[in-house]
Parts: structure tokens; C-alpha cells; sequence
């Protein structure tokens, strides 16, 4: 009974799985038909954004074996993630290896990426430093605080702590939230720059507005004591709300000791802007 | 197979016994010794929870796949109990590490893994989550038997082992395939460390956290 249940379930499952493909068999032969290969690849894109990766990965494969260098980075994230495919890394990391040759700057990206974190030796490191100079160069922020730390820890045989200080500033300049969080616990600690606990608590909370939760408790903790910036319990007490209320835990113990000492009107105070935030 | 060589058979030990989930005092131990196990019941309904939020956040129309999929990351980071899995997967180097390194390697970790269970639920246009049923494991834990299918995949088998943490049910560790993931990722991060250090470990999580999404239409 359990067997035969399972049995039409998949079968269900191959039926739907295969109008899916007919489907995107049939949007490959339309864009071809009028030479739209920026259709079919939308249409590989509007397939892969309502979860049927096996579509569009039947729609980006032929685009990819022609060399189109969008559709050969999306076919690496299918394979890099194993959607509607199995798992292969190295092949993810060769279709992102034929678009960065083609300039594809996200490819060169995720293959540096992809370098650190499968390989994971010196020749690597240094491979992947030499790719994210570029696309640190093009203006990604993640680019520039991977680049940042890698420099900052030394890996790859490469340690230069200012100019990884100089590449994380330039991603959380574009408002980029870990990097901002980096570069205050940087100041905090004087770490590659000039202690400075008024710049740390200005970049926790650049970072804490853009929902980094350490931030805010960091914030939270600043505010309680005046550290670095002016002392502001009904903020202190919105900021430890917002962070304990994502699993927090000394950040709930914060709330708690402000809570019985705050007036009961600054703690409502406290607790609609807690609920009244939202990320930047 | 991971799970019988005779160190990860103590690691694994290790998780039935609590002990990563101490904080390291014989007080903290004790009372997580004897806390009590999340009933049969609670435990399919947390899982049948879990299955059914996948669906119906990662499905979600009018919104893109990588907001749906941040949004699910929310809520699957509240179910699971990361600093104890977070600290078992770095296993004796956790002590070593800097109270610095501890903090990068629990957010990195945390992200990393519901990234990763983030894509295997999913998000499959005909995805099916099954709770097969839940059996005790240990002295303390319960096991919740799934199955995922759907989006041309081979049906996966996942089992969610359940502990009481704080009086909520939280996930302590997933078998996917039979193969506890806790243990595979200590057995991976240990040999990450020997090679590049805990810095080398933390900058292979920072990759794995920092990559670009697919792109789309300009």
C-alpha cells in the first residue's frame, strides 16, 4: 500500500517534472524561432525564480554551450547548489571559469569564492586573491571585504593588514553590513587602524540599522554605557529588544536589567520602535 | 562509513550525552542531563511545521527566490540550536579559539548551515515534505524521520534529532542519508584547521556565505 503510494506520488512528480521541461523545450524552440536568445534566457530565469531549476537549467544549457556568459554563470549556481541537478562543484567552478574569460565579473566572483572555500591551499588562496582584486576593482562589495579579510588574516601567504583594513572600509562605504560590522570591531579593538571607540560605535550602528544582529547587540551594550556615543537607555533598550528578539541571549538579559530601572513610558517607548524597525 | 570510526563514535557519544551543550560547567551539564525529552507528538508537529513553512515561504509568489529564501533562513535559524551544533562541529579547537574567533565562527557557522538546509528544502516547484514518524533516541533526544522529494531529485531521507534547550524543542543535528551532518562537518573542520588554523576554517565559511546569486534580466 505505503509502496503503491509512493509510487503514483512519484509518478505525479515525473509528470509535473516532465511538462516543466516540455514546457521550457517549447520556450527554447519560440526564442529561436525569433532569434531571442535574451528571451529564452528570461524565460530560463522567470523558471528558475518559481523553484523549477529542471527548466531552466533545460533552457540556459544550450545558451551556455554557445558561450553565453549569463547563462553559463546561472548554469554554475544550478550545479554549485544542486538544483535540478546533482551537486558538482567543479563543474560549477568550470562554467565560471568560460564566463569570467568572457569578463562576467559575478562568475569571477563566486569561482575566487569557490577557490577559498573548496580548494582551500595556498595556490588557492592566492588564485582567489588575484580574482577578487579584479572584481574588488569592478566595485563588488563582497568582493572587497572577502579581499579585506583574506589580507587581514594572512591567507594565501599575503598579510598586509592595511590594505585589507583599505578594501573592507571601501565595502562598508557602499553600505555593505558585515563590512561595517568588521571595521567597528576593527576600531574597537585598534586593530589595523587607530583605536577609536566613538568611530566603533558610529560603524556597529551603520551596521545594526542595516539588520547585522551582533551590531545591535553591540549597539545595545554602547548605548547602556554610553560607549562611544552619548548614554540612551530608551535606544539601548530598542536595540536589545530587536536583537534578543532574534535569539539574543545576553542581549535578553539586557533587556531585563533596563526594563526594571527604566520609567514605564520609556520602555513603551523603547518597545514601538523596537517594533517599528526595519532594515535599511 | 562516518558514523564507526571509533572517534566520531565518541563524538557522536559526545552529542547523545549533552556535552556540547554545557557551556563547558558541571551546573550547566547536570541540568542538561536531566532536562526533559520533547514528547513524540510536539516533536512531528515542530518538523510538520518546519516541512510546511518551507513550502509555503520558499512558494510564495510576488516576491523573488532570494527573498523567500532570506525569509525562511530567519526562521530556520530559530530551530535550530546553533551554538550547541556550532561548538560541536569545532570540537577541543573551540577552547583554543579566541573569544573573537568563537563569535565570527558562530555567525558564519549559523548562516552557513540554514544556507545549506535552506537549499535542500528547497523551494522546488512540486516539492513534497513527508514526517514519517519520530522515535527516541539516547537518553534526552527524539528523531524525526522526513522525506523531501520533488524538483527531479532522488527522494532524500532527513532525520531531525530533537533536544529541549531553554523549554523549546530545537535541532541539535540532521541526518540526511543516514550520515549525521554534525559529524561530517567536525570531521571536515578538523582537518580545515589542522591545514590553515581556526583563521583558515573561518575564511572557507566566509565563502561559502558570500557568493552572488544567479543573475537576472536588467
Amino acid at each position: 500500500m505505503m509502496h503503491r503510494a509512493i509510487g503514483n506520488m512519484v509518478a505525479k512528480k515525473r509528470l509535473v517534472l516532465g511538462m516543466g521541461v516540455v514546457a521550457a523545450s517549447l520556450w527554447l524552440t519560440l526564442a529561436g524561432c525569433d532569434g531571442g536568445e535574451d528571451t529564452a534566457f528570461s524565460q530560463g530565469y522567470a523558471a528558475y525564480q518559481q523553484g523549477d531549476f529542471v527548466a531552466a537549467l533545460t533552457i540556459w544549457k544550450p545558451l551556455a554551450d554557445k558561450g553565453d556568459a549569463r547563462a553559463l554563470y546561472n548554469l554554475g549556481m544550478l550545479y554549485s547548489e544542486g538544483r535540478g541537478v546533482t551537486r558538482d562543484v567543479p563543474q560549477a567552478m568550470a562554467l565560471w571559469r568560460k564566463a569570467a574569460d568572457q569578463g562576467h565579473m559575478r562568475a569571477r566572483h563566486n569561482l575566487a569564492l569557490a577557490l577559498i572555500a573548496n580548494d582551500g591551499n595556498e595556490q588557492s588562496y592566492r588564485a582567489a586573491i588575484e580574482e577578487l582584486k579584479i572584481t574588488a576593482a569592478a566595485g563588488f562589495a563582497n568582493s572587497q571585504y572577502s579581499l579585506g579579510k583574506m589580507l587581514i588574516e594572512g591567507l594565501g601567504g599575503v598579510k598586509d593588514e592595511a590594505a585589507g583594513i583599505n578594501y573592507v572600509q571601501l565595502a562598508a562605504d557602499q553600505g555593505f553590513a558585515k563590512a561595517q560590522y568588521s571595521l567597528g570591531k576593527a576600531y574597537r579593538d585598534g586593530a589595523g587602524v587607530e583605536k577609536s571607540e566613538e568611530k566603533a560605535a558610529i560603524w556597529f550602528k551603520k551596521a545594526a540599522e542595516r539588520g547585522h544582529l551582533r551590531a545591535q547587540r553591540h549597539l545595545a551594550f554602547r548605548l547602556a554605557e554610553g560607549k562611544g556615543l552619548p548614554r540612551d537607555e530608551v535606544a539601548a533598550l530598542k536595540w536589545a529588544l530587536i536583537a534578543a528578539n532574534h535569539g539574543v541571549v545576553d542581549a535578553a538579559q539586557l533587556v531585563t536589567k533596563l526594563s526594571q530601572t527604566m520609567a514605564a513610558e520609556q520602555v513603551a517607548q523603547a518597545e514601538a520602535e523596537a517594533a517599528a524597525f526595519r532594515p535599511e | 562509513m562516518t558514523l564507526y570510526r571509533p572517534g566520531l563514535l565518541v563524538a557522536w557519544m559526545m552529542i547523545a550525552s549533552g556535552i556540547f551543550y554545557s557551556g563547558l560547567t558541571p551546573m550547566a551539564l547536570a541540568q542538561t542531563q536531566v532536562a526533559a525529552r520533547v514528547e513524540a507528538g510536539q516533536a512531528v508537529r515542530f518538523i510538520s511545521d518546519l516541512g510546511d513553512q518551507a513550502i509555503t515561504v520558499l512558494r510564495q509568489n510576488g516576491q523573488s527566490i532570494e527573498q523567500r529564501e532570506a525569509i525562511f533562513r530567519e526562521m530556520l535559524t530559530r530551530k535550530f540550536a546553533m551554538g550547541f551544533i556550532g561548538r560541536f562541529a569545532l570540537g577541543r579547537h573551540w577552547q583554543s579559539a579566541s573569544q573573537d574567533q568563537q563569535e565570527e565562527f558562530l555567525l558564519l557557522f549559523s548562516e552557513f548551515v540554514v544556507r545549506n538546509y535552506a537549499s535542500m528544502l528547497g523551494g522546488y516547484v512540486d516539492e513534497k515534505f513527508e514526517v514519517l514518524g519520530a522515535s527516541e533516541a539516547g537518553k534526552q533526544d527524539m528523531i524525526v524521520g522526513s522525506r523531501i522529494s520533488g524538483g527531479g531529485r532522488e527522494p532524500i531521507r532527513v532525520d531531525w534529532r530533537l533536544r529541549m534547550i531553554d523549554g523549546q524543542p530545537q535541532i541539535i543535528d540532521v541526518g540526511v542519508g543516514g550520515i549525521s551532518m554534525s559529524i561530517t562537518q567536525r570531521e571536515e573542520y578538523s582537518a580545515l584547521i589542522q591545514r590553515n588554523g581556526i583563521g583558515g576554517l573561518i575564511e572557507v565559511l566566509r565563502a561559502r556565505t558570500l557568493g552572488l546569486p544567479a543573475e537576472g534580466t536588467q
